[in-house]
């Protein structure tokens, strides 16, 4: 990297938030009280699967201090889906507030509102709901069985949606193959664990306008499934989000939290508030999918793949949330990070009585990728070649295209991994560790960002308003919103960058979707590249608006004019120019007193693409990485150390250095609870521990070392470069590790999480003490 | 039955009506205000809501507020003197240790508490020291690095 | 989440505190709180009344007598850790205390509470919402089923304190409180081995006072503790280990687990093991597999009665050898 080249991108500049959040001062939904405000509370199915034969709520609504009480027939008959309003408006089949029947565990029936927290809970108490227990299936198994309980009437077999992709000649391919195999994946399931519970502020004023301070990831997309499910304009609806506590995938879509705090504001007439608890969130807050992968491989003597069959099961629970998106973005994993000229991808989501799945970082890469890289070292293994020279083999490559269209603009597998091995030692460490040591690595490559048109197509993928203020300062409007990873940061380091004015000197509107241009949403790692790419060309164009006038001024050329240390001045003449204010001043004098503002967007042609087959190309772009892990076993009781974990990742340019690291840190830390210890034990129906104290997700005790090293690939279509950094480091945590521990115990693991006991138990096996 | 008790916050004495049922974390929250101690799990599980009262890190979710008559609390806010940050609080800035931020009020008091205990640890004893806060953005690598620095200041 | 209505008192003396609770039925002791806040916010438990004890004076210190060592009651975890005199005295404390939950928690649990730290079990501490609402009442609810081991005959929760094994293994007293007056009982007398009634003491009693005996001379001791996480958790097992050694020969052995069953046990066949004999690594390893005979741990939180068992051998053996290294450093 040249130093030289950028004037703020790449360095360690902290973000533009920390301050306040080192003080407490930040403002997060539930810090945010208004006159009146009432707190509101859902009463949930304590049964899996049941039809609601009576719902008596007149002993709740005589508490004093209880303003509202709402079941299912005080709502319109509409069903929800996440997806309803782009493309997938058959995936509809969730209503918020249950109307006849519920069918998972924490499926909300009624939701009441009161003067305080504890009123609230003693009416629902005080709420009685008589069932009719009904059958239930709690997995993929259960639920595809031919008389399985069917749990939504128009989905026979429980499939809730399947997609698929097909090319080449299977058959052909496979009999052509010097070695081909067969093997079956399972990943559990694992929750977001978001700091901050979902939680949402509404209010819902006598003109019929509903404004909401929600942490979500989707402002816009909230604005628009509530205005679907509540059936009122749309232009009704406001959505502002306030700083949020972490959202990973978990707050991408619409829950019962922000349809019942908006109904019980109608009809109480007073701001209402609903916040998860932690068990709720556990409860009915979305999940990662399980998955049932089942994978079949031929290769080459030389380990080059030729063909590859691959089969998703997603355990979806008992709605669709954003399922379609999750299918499709399964299929799109088995295309990478790999080249597979012949494939057969299919992705079935299921219905099962369980809290509905949804996003969490990496949406289904994780798991398909355990899938990809631990059948690959078994390959390795079976051929006697290295994992990591097979990995260089199949890796995916600027210039690639694979069979489904996704096109590789920038950067390699091979170069994270050649760097990678470089890094770790891996020659000298592969297969000549002392017993109980191991290394093993993964791979990953993640798009940048979706082409989910919810918009349609009058609308481009990204749009950036930005204005220049008579102040010198400039602010900038994206509808982008920062979950805790940091985008308003980026977005103002790019703002800086191109203007050559302070970071402190950019102001960044969080979202309102009164105020904000139209944004889709924080997810699939598309702030960086889409709402980046939109941020340059506005601040571009502003740019050149001052330039036309300022070169009036000092009588120079437009084109020779130049931007830097907040100042406008001619190339090779700092001198010669004026300050970054007074250029606002000049622009305005000579715009008859305008305000001077631009716009940018992104919306690049990329060819014709169908979410339904995962045909065309999926993203802008795709980024690459590679992972190490090194871990000790302890025979005696099967624990896990890891030692360390070395990250190579290509994001194309680092944008905020500080962020860029604390995203790989992060998803590391996400993976290795992932893999080794996060688990929810189930039973009818029913979690056992939906706690912090029972489920393990990581303390600081657990994660080790990390080291990060950056690619610089500088992709053709990235903002100054960049790509994306923010989910693809996940997904080969989990192999890296399983890869190790296999090159440590010789025990191969196929599922997920990875615990002490089934180390142990394998260890004893293995010496015949079992 | 409310019962009105004076709790002395940030230096501050305050007079609050307080019903038994109201834990600490609720009075300073919707009492007084000091919105910066979260509520996270209310569990006693995830150190959010990590307060300092009497100088030690406690969990203001597990105590009521009727219990702490007497003892000196102070929060987030209470941290920056004469408008000066905290040298934790500079350094969680500086180091990249906050992304969501919900996690960091918390994570600071506990090390603002174990500093003035331990002003030089290991990193080790900085990892044991915050294990009792989680925070499910940092993988915690920068959070221990910008409570290290401060040792070194 | 926030605790239903309830009438709280704060007695200043010992005899007030047992007449308040003798007098209001449904009533709690309130000490640290960190065992029954999370209980009584997830409606597991709905006492009407909260006798908050920690006004009362005189059961707050730690005091050096001629033969004992007295903790007060409401001694916290976090005093425990920070006091030179029991680091001295007794270190294997000091580790138990520090091994407990958070830093955040130890500074407000006390050693009273920690002692009488209710059985644990996923089912029972389960809500309203995952199944109390509607699973048929378990023993430890007053009802007759269990859901851990379906068909079981009694309750299986899990005692999981990680002090009191360590103090069992000192053989320390605890004076307890109640309406007829002070008694002073050995501390394993208060466990009952039941899940779902863990202890002997009546609902008015409270224990006021800790005695541990001095130690004698060449005596070590440790705690060790393997839990999933290296924070936050409960053990999966824990090991209180406390040695007499003369010379190379143990002279006494007390070897004392926690998280195997519904009250502490005694390793009573890997103490005899010990007893007279001369330290070695096949007398550890014996002692180990001695331990590992008796103890028939039920499963819990999501751990199987063979790994628990496995681990009973793994973690006497650690904690042995940990003693013995210890007694060559000279420690106590």
């Amino acid at each position: 990297m040249k130093q030289s080249e950028f004037a703020i991108i790449g360095k360690p500049i902290p973000r533009i938030d920390g301050m306040i959040k080192t003080k407490g001062e930040a403002l997060y939904t539930t810090d945010i009280s208004l006159p009146g405000m009432l707190y509101g509370k859902m009463l949930r199915s304590p049964y899996p699967h049941a039809k609601i034969l009576r719902i008596d709520t007149s002993k709740a609504e005589k508490i004093r201090g209880v303003k509202a009480v709402i079941t299912g027939k005080d709502t319109p008959d509409i069903k929800y889906g996440c997806m309803m309003v782009f493309g997938f408006p058959e995936a509809s089949d969730q209503y918020f507030l249950a109307r006849d029947r519920v069918r998972f565990v924490g499926d909300p029936v009624c939701a009441v509102a009161a003067t305080d927290e504890s009123i609230a809970t003693e009416a629902l108490e005080q709420i009685v709901v008589e069932y009719e227990e009904l059958p239930a299936v709690f997995s993929i198994e259960e639920a595809t069985k031919p008389d399985a309980v069917m749990l939504h009437e128009n989905n026979p077999g429980n499939i809730s949606i399947g997609v698929a992709y097909k090319s080449g000649d299977m058959e052909k391919a496979f009999k052509e193959a010097y070695y081909v195999r067969e093997d079956t994946f399972n990943t559990q399931l694992v929750q977001n664990c978001c700091m901050e519970p979902q939680v949402c502020l509404s209010n819902f004023d006598s003109s019929g306008k509903l404004t909401m301070w929600s942490s979500t990831q989707a402002p816009f997309l909230q604005k628009m499934l509530m205005s679907a499910v509540l059936d009122i304009p749309q232009e009704n609806v406001r959505v502002i989000k306030p700083h949020m506590g972490g959202g990973f995938g978990a707050k991408a879509e619409l829950f019962a939290v922000h349809y019942c705090a908006a109904l019980l504001s109608r009809q109480s007439g007073r701001p209402v508030l609903i916040c998860h608890t932690r068990e709720e969130e556990f409860a009915a807050s979305a999940m990662r999918h399980p998955m049932r992968i089942e994978l079949k491989i031929g290769v080459k003597k030389d380990g080059t793949i030729i063909a590859r069959k691959g089969t998703n099961w997603l355990d979806g629970g008992a709605y669709n949330s954003l399922g379609p998106q999750a299918a499709a973005d399964s299929l799109m994993f088995l295309s990478l990070p790999y080249r597979q000229p012949n494939v057969d991808f299919q992705s079935i989501r299921v219905y099962t009585n369980r809290s509905p799945s949804g996003a969490m970082r990496g949406l289904t890469g994780p798991q398909v990728q355990l899938a990809t890289d631990i059948q690959l070292d078994i390959v390795a293994e079976e051929l006697g070649m290295d994992p990591l020279d097979i990995k260089i083999k199949n890796g995916l490559k600027a210039g690639d295209v694979t069979a489904s269209g996704l096109k590789m603009k920038s950067g390699s597998i091979e170069e994270c991994l050649q760097k990678i091995a470089e890094e770790s030692e891996w020659k000298n460490k592969y297969g000549k560790l002392p017993p109980l040591r191991g290394i093993g690595v993964g791979c990953n490559s993640f798009p940048c960002g979706t082409r989910v048109l919810m918009f349609g197509p009058a609308t481009a993928l990204a749009t950036a308003l930005i204005r220049a203020n008579i102040d010198g300062t400039v602010t900038i409007n994206t509808g982008a919103s920062d979950i805790g990873q940091g985008s308003d940061t980026v977005i103002c380091l790019m703002t800086s960058e191109v203007l050559g004015i302070k970071m402190e000197d950019v102001r960044n509107m969080p979202p309102d979707t009164d105020l904000s241009p139209p944004d889709y949403y924080t997810a699939s790692s598309r702030v960086t590249m889409m709402v980046g790419n939109a941020v340059i060309n506005a601040a571009t164009a502003l740019k050149a608006k001052l330039f036309e006038a300022v070169s009036k001024q000092l009588e120079a050329n437009a084109k020779d004019l130049e931007a830097g240390d907040s100042r406008i001045y001619v190339k090779g003449s700092p001198e010669k120019g004026v300050s970054f204010r007074e250029a606002v001043e000049i622009c305005q004098m000579l715009n008859g007193g305008s305000t001077i503002t631009a716009q940018g967007n992104f919306d690049p042609d990329l060819g014709p693409f169908d979410l339904r087959t995962g045909e065309g190309d999926y993203s802008p772009s795709y980024s690459f990485g590679a992972q190490v892990a090194e871990v000790e076993i302890d025979p005696d009781t099967g624990r896990v150390k890891i030692e360390r974990i070395l990250r190579v990742h290509d994001c194309g340019r680092v944008i905020s250095l500080l962020g860029a690291q604390g995203q790989l840190e992060g998803s590391v830390a996400l993976g290795i609870g992932g893999a080794l210890s996060e688990k929810l034990f189930f039973e009818e129906g029913r979690y056992l521990n939906p706690s912090f104290l029972d489920y393990k997700f990581p303390t600081s005790m657990e994660i080790p070392d990390m080291e990060n090293t950056f690619v610089e690939s500088n992709d053709p279509v990235g903002p100054f470069g960049a790509k994306e950094v923010g989910e693809g480091c996940i997904n080969p945590v989990a192999p890296a590790i399983l890869g190790a521990i296999y090159n440590a115990t010789g025990l191969r693991f196929k599922e997920l999480p990875v615990t002490p006991e089934m180390i142990l138990k394998g260890l004893k096996k293995m010496k015949g003490e079992e | 039955m409310k019962k009105i008790i004076e709790l002395n916050v940030n230096g501050e004495k305050h007079e609050v009506a307080v019903a038994p049922n109201q834990t600490l974390l609720e009075v300073l929250r919707e009492d007084l205000h000091l919105t910066g101690t979260k509520e996270s799990c209310d569990l006693g599980s995830c150190g959010s809501c990590t307060v300092l009262m009497d100088g030690n890190a406690v969990l203001a979710c597990m105590i009521l507020a009727v219990d702490v008559k007497g003892k000196e609390i102070l929060t987030i806010e209470g941290l920056a003197q004469n408008n000066e940050l905290h040298p934790l609080q500079k350094s969680f800035h500086e180091k990249g240790a906050v992304q969501c931020g919900y996690c960091t009020s918390g994570m600071i008091m506990t090390a603002k508490a174990f500093l003035d205990k331990q002003p030089n640890p290991t990193k080790n004893e900085v990892k044991e020291a915050i294990s009792g806060n989680l925070c499910r953005c940092t993988g915690y690598a920068k959070i221990v690095e910008a409570i290290l620095s401060v040792k070194q200041a | 989440m926030r605790l239903p209505h309830f009438e709280y008192f704060e007695p200043e003396t010992l005899k007030s505190a047992v007449n308040l609770i003798l007098k209001n039925k449904e009533s709690k002791f309130l000490a640290g709180g960190t065992d029954l806040m999370p209980k009584f916010k997830k409606g597991v438990i709905r006492p009407e009344v909260l006798i908050n004890i920690k006004e009362i004076t005189g059961i707050n210190s730690i005091k050096e007598e001629k033969n004992y060592l007295k903790i007060g009651a409401l001694v916290t975890l976090g005093e425990i850790e920070d006091s030179p005199l029991i680091n001295q005295v007794f270190p294997s404390i000091v580790e138990a205390a520090h091994s407990v939950a958070t830093q955040q928690l130890r500074n407000t649990a006390t050693l009273g509470g920690n002692l009488c730290q209710d059985t644990r079990c996923l089912y029972f501490d389960n809500s309203y919402l995952f199944g109390q609402s509607i699973w048929e009442k378990c023993f430890k609810r007053g009802g007759n089923v269990c859901h851990l081991v379906k068909k079981g005959k009694k309750c299986l929760a899990v005692y999981s304190g990680d002090v009191a094994p360590v103090l069992l293994a000192l053989n320390a007293k605890v004076q307890v409180v109640g309406s007829s007056g002070k008694r002073l009982i050995s501390l394993s007398e208060i466990y009952s081995g039941k899940g779902d009634n863990a202890f002997t003491l009546l609902p008015e009693e409270l224990i006021a006072e800790i005695h541990v005996p001095k130690p004698k001379p060449s005596s070590y001791g440790t705690y060790v503790k393997f839990r999933e996480r290296g924070s936050i958790d409960f053990p999966i097992v824990g090991i209180a280990a406390y040695l007499t050694i003369n010379k190379d020969t143990i002279k006494d052995a007390n070897i004392w687990l926690t998280s195997v069953g519904s009250a502490p046990v005694e390793a009573v066949e890997a103490e005899s093991v010990l007893k007279g004999a001369n330290i070695s690594t096949d007398l550890i390893e014996k002692s180990a597999n001695q331990a590992y005979q008796q103890i028939a741990p039920v499963p819990n939180h999501g751990y199987s009665a063979w790994y628990i068992k496995e681990m009973v051998k793994v973690f006497v053996k650690r904690a042995l050898i940990k003693v013995m290294e210890n007694a060559r450093g000279g420690q106590s």
